[in-house]
């Protein structure tokens, strides 16, 4: 094993061994960012923690074909990406009642009172709730691929090499849908960006 | 606005999306800003949103999800090794080879059949041609065809000619 191999990549080799400690080492490691995916995609927590968890499996069961010369966090996402874009489209082959729907004589109510466990913030949160519901719905009214783009800049492990690889698509274009898709939210967000109402009061 | 498209600018921008500047980035920025007080409202927004972007909170991931990830896989691993052991798996494994032998042995036998057939032609064809050759000589003279009476008595056998037969006598 090359002394210079990335510590995921070294794990990897030992999950396409069978070690299942390695593996879970990953899950650990990589469960968050690949939620937090999942949940800014499909807008709902416990679908989102079947896909994520579907990552991971599917993960494993690719861990034959892993090529320790790729990166193993570009590999997870591109993974990650493609389970979330089949569930877009699986959502639109089949709609569901969308829970924003009104009732007759009721509009601006919405017919479903679900609380959104989500944006249910501890106190350590620094986005009061108006606000982190603008932003949420903000990033979900994006296309696609602008708001995984946006969202994977956030890896701070992933260069933007990496994520054009993700999306399959040209460095160019890819810094062109990021840049795309912030100046959306800085139009819809301006009102709250310039005060700075975001910051922690405390 | 060409400060807009300011190779800095975009590079520092670029570098902003993903993390926060470092003190030698912010410094450059600061420089550059003061050269171009008109991008100063759109660097504040700029920033503004990459500080809400990264107080986002994190999706809840629940505290047992590792362990629901290697069940799941634990139980592929047993669906599959169920899969591959017993007869109704050799069966299937056997299966498609025997598709194929038998999809091969009918394509042999219909060309075998068609091969027999043809050669059977072949043959009949020969025969008709040999007899034909034989009747050759019985074909009256062809002159003859131009003349009806002459066509009509082909075939009957002409009468005695008495008055020959009794200056011959």
């Amino acid at each position: 094993m090359p002394a210079n191999l990335d510590p995921d990549a070294a794990l990897m080799l030992r999950v396409k061994q069978g070690d299942t400690a390695a593996f879970a080492t990953l899950v650990d490691k990589y469960k968050q960012p690949v939620m937090n995916l999942a949940y800014r995609t499909i807008r709902d927590t416990t679908e989102a923690e079947d896909l994520a968890q579907n990552v991971f499996v599917q993960v494993y069961k690719s861990a034959h074909r892993y090529r320790s010369s790729a990166k193993f966090s570009t590999w997870l996402f591109t993974i990650a990406r493609n389970l979330c874009l089949n569930e877009i489209r699986r959502r639109s082959r089949h709609p569901a009642e969308s829970l924003d729907a009104s009732l007759p004589g009721q509009e601006g109510q919405p017919l479903h009172q679900v609380e959104d466990k989500a944006t249910f913030s501890p106190p350590e949160s620094l986005l009061h709730g108006e606000l982190e519901d603008k932003v949420e719905r903000a990033l979900a009214d994006l296309p696609e691929n602008q708001r995984t783009a946006i969202l994977l800049c956030r890896q701070e492990e992933l260069s933007y090499e990496e994520i054009s690889e993700v999306l399959g698509c040209s460095l160019s274009a890819t810094k062109s849908l990021i840049h795309r898709g912030r100046e959306t939210l800085k139009h819809r967000l301006k009102a709250y960006l310039l005060t700075g109402a975001w910051r922690n009061p405390k | 606005m060409e400060s807009m498209n300011d190779p800095l600018y975009h590079r520092l921008r670029e570098s902003h999306w993903r993390r926060k500047l470092i003190a030698g980035e912010e410094a450059e920025l600061r420089a550059w800003l003061a050269a171009h007080p008109e991008m100063e409202a759109d660097w504040a927004t700029e920033a503004g949103l990459g500080e809400v972007l990264s107080c986002l909170p994190d999706a809840p991931v629940p505290t047992n999800f590792t362990a629901r990830v290697l069940n799941a896989i634990e139980r592929e691993s047993e669906g599959s090794r169920r899969e591959t052991s017993g007869w109704t798996w050799r069966w299937r494994r056997l299966l498609p080879k025997a598709a194929v032998a038998a999809v091969v042995a009918a394509i042999g036998l219909i060309s075998y059949e068609r091969h027999e057939a043809t050669q059977r032609a072949v043959l009949a064809r020969n025969v008709a041609t040999v007899a034909d050759v034989a009747d050759v000589a019985a074909v009256p003279n062809p002159g003859l065809m131009q003349d009806f009476e002459a066509v009509r008595r082909l075939g009957q056998t002409p009468p005695a000619d008495e008055e020959l037969l009794a200056l011959l006598r």
